[in-house]
């Protein structure tokens, strides 16, 4: 018969163990514990090994300790209290701080518009058209900070018209533009000009270069000839240009020494 | 021989005039050559200039006016040429370009008013008579990729980049936005109507969309195999669409495929697979029984509706010739009732009638190619030995000295000064040629209106006689002084033309004279330059027109018989230009056409047999 290692008595711990003696780590973990209803430590969670120290500190006859259950309710009323005190006072800082930039964002507009008398002539001058001076229209470019710019922008029914506004002094007459729809415009361009471009000579089109195309008939011909462009000049510009300066060097060498 | 280096390099002093105006040495080539003896007009030195720059800008659309019998094409720099194809072809009027006004799509409407418009956004009205741009208007839909009129001429229809299909209404002096259609998730690339008009087909990217013209919804959503050559990872781009009558839309896209679709169920009937490369363009015929289309490999195909079987009733679309007459995209297509039209990025305008449709089988069911200007883009000036060159942007002087002239821009009706400056001879757009006297600033004659517009004019120097060249090839001379026809003009007209000379393609861009020879006059087209001797006899119909360089040993006797009055040279070709500088030395200017296709955009790959 096989001689088996005798186990460590599973005794039921004491109930304090259950509790765990002190404070525990953290509050959290004994609150997991005990929800758990696992030993976060005592005899049962300890590894198989001689605890007669363990041992010694209790005595297995006593009973568990009292623990009410008005007692671990307090205490799990005073976590949670904690917990929301913590996420509250966070919430509270962030807010602050949000309320901060917003003010400094606002203090920095407020630097870059301009004075609020011109401002305020512009808005409040009539929206009539001009008396275009005979024959010709001075285009001034102004950029206006009022809520109608953004509104119109994104709608595509609506008309843009160009703003015509009385001229602030009065002897001259111009026309003012919005930047944006230029800029808006220009890109629109320039995207569907790239998407033809993309189409037709873009990555996965068959196209051949200008050379290969006229140089074909020379290959087919009974008597084969060149391709129509042979030489390709552009190669190794680099190389050329570095071979070039070598030689000017070594040639202003050469003087000095032949001197000497 | 070259010489190279001949002249000298000018201090370039830019005067604020003259800021797009170059002074370089003349002629990096100057080959003394001789002419050939046949032409017995004694020996001349040749300036043969071949450095003038000129790279035409390709087609990018065509539209055919059914009523006029006219052609407007409009090219990838703006550029808007109207041409007369009842007057032989020829280019009448030109709208010159912007870059900022590049079209993408040109159509006729009703009371032959002409309408582009544009990735700019804005669509652009043409005045025909006073040759200028009448109005542009934003249609606020971005850039427009495609425009179509109505078939009864009254409405416009303009597809734009955002996916809307927007509706105008053409009033007698303006357009007017009526209503926009149901909006597509993509951009707009092609649009055809009914010809009834109740319906619209609108090709986009992977899909086509049949509206309904009341209403403006979309009530059919044809989708379109991506496949292309095995592989379904691009897009594919349905680049043309067209309706017939019956309800039947065809539409070519980049996989290379036509395809017929019924409107009615928005189902697909047949496919033909006719290119590997992008089917670009399709134009059908008026009476729906045949349209073309043009692909990016430079091929046009002819589509056919024949019958099944000789007698039998039913007809399906057969696709019956193939035409190979570009290197490059053909971008635009266009079939008039006789005739089938093409043009892409190569340059060319080729127009190739069609044999069956022709009543007459004579030179004029030839094709034609047209590739060089009908106006000369080239002066020069004889006592200073300037030559300009007129690009689209900019003119270049080149010339010997340090004087610096000022560029003069050619406009659509010839002048001609007088060299003694008494006499301004002008044609326009209208009927006619004026001649003005300069001393008093008045109208001192009118030549008879002639049905064939004018392609050249100019005045000799000694006798005042004006010699008109019009489109049909007939060459007139007026006598100013007298205020009459020539008595060599008539004595030309009762004979009538060599049939070779009427045949020829290109009109005639310049006339010049001879100071010390009065009863010579030097004329070129593109691609022979000729000497009228009107001391000689003229040549009838079986005399040969072309001399070839007669043998040195025949006799003289010979010789008198077969000379008559108009030596003709083909050697320069093709011929931008050529002038008389002075006794002995003439200019000419070529432009090979390697050197213009050296300069094209790249074509398609073509897999040869053995390469």
């Amino acid at each position: 018969m096989v001689q088996l290692r005798p186990r460590v008595s599973r005794t039921p711990a004491s109930a304090s163990a259950m509790v765990d003696e002190g404070q525990p780590a953290s509050e959290e973990e004994a609150e997991h514990g005990l929800l758990l209803g696992q030993p976060s430590s005592g005899a049962a969670a300890e590894p198989l090994q001689d605890d007669e120290e363990g041992d010694s500190e209790f005595d297995e006859d006593e009973a568990p300790e009292e623990l009410t259950f008005a007692s671990a309710q307090a205490e799990a009323r005073e976590e949670e209290r904690r917990v929301r005190e913590t996420v509250r006072r966070d919430k509270a800082l962030l807010k602050e701080k949000r309320k901060r930039r917003e003010e400094l964002f606002i203090e920095q507009k407020k630097r870059k518009l301009l004075p609020d008398t011109v401002l305020e002539k512009l808005t409040t001058a009539p929206q009539t058209t001009i008396k275009k001076s005979p024959g010709k229209l001075k285009e001034v470019i102004l950029q206006k900070k009022n809520e109608e710019c953004e509104k119109g922008s994104d709608s595509k029914k609506t008309k843009e018209k160009v703003q015509k506004v009385q001229s602030v002094g009065h002897n001259k007459s111009y026309l003012a533009v919005r930047l944006k729809d230029q800029d808006l415009r220009d890109s629109r361009q320039e995207a569907a000009k790239a998407f033809i471009q993309n189409c037709l000579y873009g990555p996965g089109t068959n196209r051949t270069t200008v050379n290969k195309f006229l140089s074909l008939d020379n290959k087919r011909l009974p008597v084969k000839k060149a391709a129509a462009q042979f030489l390709n000049n552009a190669w190794g510009t680099q190389r050329k240009q570095n071979a070039k300066r070598f030689k000017r060097r070594w040639m202003v060498r050469r003087m000095k020494t032949s001197k000497k | 021989m070259l010489a190279v280096g001949w002249g000298w390099l000018t201090d370039a002093r830019p005067s604020p005039v003259a800021s797009q105006l170059k002074s370089f040495w003349f002629c990096r080539r100057h080959q003394p050559h001789r002419r050939c003896r046949s032409l017995r007009m004694g020996e001349f030195k040749v300036h043969r200039v071949r450095f003038f720059n000129y790279v035409p800008s390709g087609i990018r659309c065509v539209a055919y006016n059914n009523q006029s019998n006219r052609l407007a094409v409009s090219r990838t720099d703006g550029t808007v040429e109207i041409y007369n194809l009842s007057a032989n072809y020829f280019q009448e009027k030109f709208f010159p370009g912007h870059e900022s006004r590049a079209t993408e799509a040109l159509c006729w409407a009703k009371g032959q008013r002409l309408f582009s418009a544009g990735l700019n956004g804005e669509i652009i009205e043409y005045d025909l008579q006073a040759l200028n741009i009448k109005y542009a208007m934003d249609a606020f839909g971005g850039p427009i990729w495609s425009m179509a009129a109505s078939p009864s001429g009254s409405q416009l229809l303009a597809g734009c980049e955002d996916g809307s299909v927007k509706l105008f209404q053409i009033t007698p002096d303006k357009i007017q936005f009526e209503r926009n259609f149901d909006r597509q998730k993509s951009r707009i690339l092609s649009l055809s109507w009914r010809p009834s008009g109740t319906h619209i087909a609108a090709g986009s990217i992977d899909y086509i969309s049949v509206f309904d013209v009341k209403s403006g919804s979309a009530i059919h959503k044809m989708l379109v195999d991506r496949q292309y050559m095995g592989v379904s990872k691009r897009k594919c781009i349905i680049w043309g669409v067209a309706f017939l009558s019956d309800g039947t839309v065809i539409s070519v896209d980049s996989a290379g495929k036509v395809q017929f679709w019924d409107s009615a169920t928005g189902t697909l009937v047949k496919n033909h697979l006719v290119a590997n490369a992008d089917v670009q363009s399709i134009a059908v015929s008026d009476q729906e029984d045949s349209f073309v289309v043009g692909t990016a490999e430079g091929t046009v195909f002819h589509f056919q509706l024949v019958s099944v079987t000789s007698n039998s009733s039913e007809k399906q679309w057969v696709r019956t010739k193939p035409f190979q007459h570009h290197t490059h995209d053909v971008r635009a297509v266009a079939h008039s009732p006789t005739a089938l039209i093409s043009g892409g990025t190569d340059t060319h305008l080729v127009i190739r009638p069609l044999m069956e449709k022709v009543e007459v089988k004579n030179y004029d069911a030839a094709l034609r190619k047209i590739t060089f200007p009908h106006r000369r883009l080239i002066s020069c000036s004889k006592k200073k030995q300037l030559l300009l060159f007129q690009f689209a942007h900019h003119l270049e002087l080149w010339q010997l000295g340090s004087t610096v002239a000022t560029g003069t821009v050619e406009s659509m009706c010839l002048l001609a000064v007088s060299p003694d400056g008494n006499w301004l001879a002008a044609s326009g757009t209208s009927a006619g040629v004026h001649v003005y006297n300069v001393k008093n600033l008045k109208l001192h004659c009118t030549v008879p209106a002639y049905n064939f517009p004018v392609t050249a004019l100019a005045i000799a120097p000694s006798t005042n006689n004006l010699v008109i060249a019009h489109s049909d090839q007939q060459v007139f001379e007026y006598s100013i002084p007298d205020k009459q026809y020539t008595e060599w003009s008539r004595t030309i007209q009762k004979q009538g033309f060599h049939h070779l000379w009427l045949q020829r393609d290109t009109p005639i861009t310049h006339i010049s004279f001879h100071l010390k020879r009065p009863m010579h006059i030097l004329l070129h087209d593109a691609y022979m330059f000729c000497i009228i001797d009107k001391s000689l006899p003229l040549p009838n119909d079986k005399t040969l027109l072309y001399n070839p360089l007669p043998p040195k040993n025949e006799s003289d006797v010979i010789r008198r018989r077969t000379a008559h009055a108009f030596k003709i040279s083909k050697i320069y070709k093709p011929l931008l230009f050529m002038d008389l500088l002075d006794e002995r030395t003439l200019v000419a200017v070529e432009r090979p056409l390697d050197d213009i296709i050296a300069q094209l955009p790249p074509p398609i790959k073509k897999k040869k047999f053995g390469t």
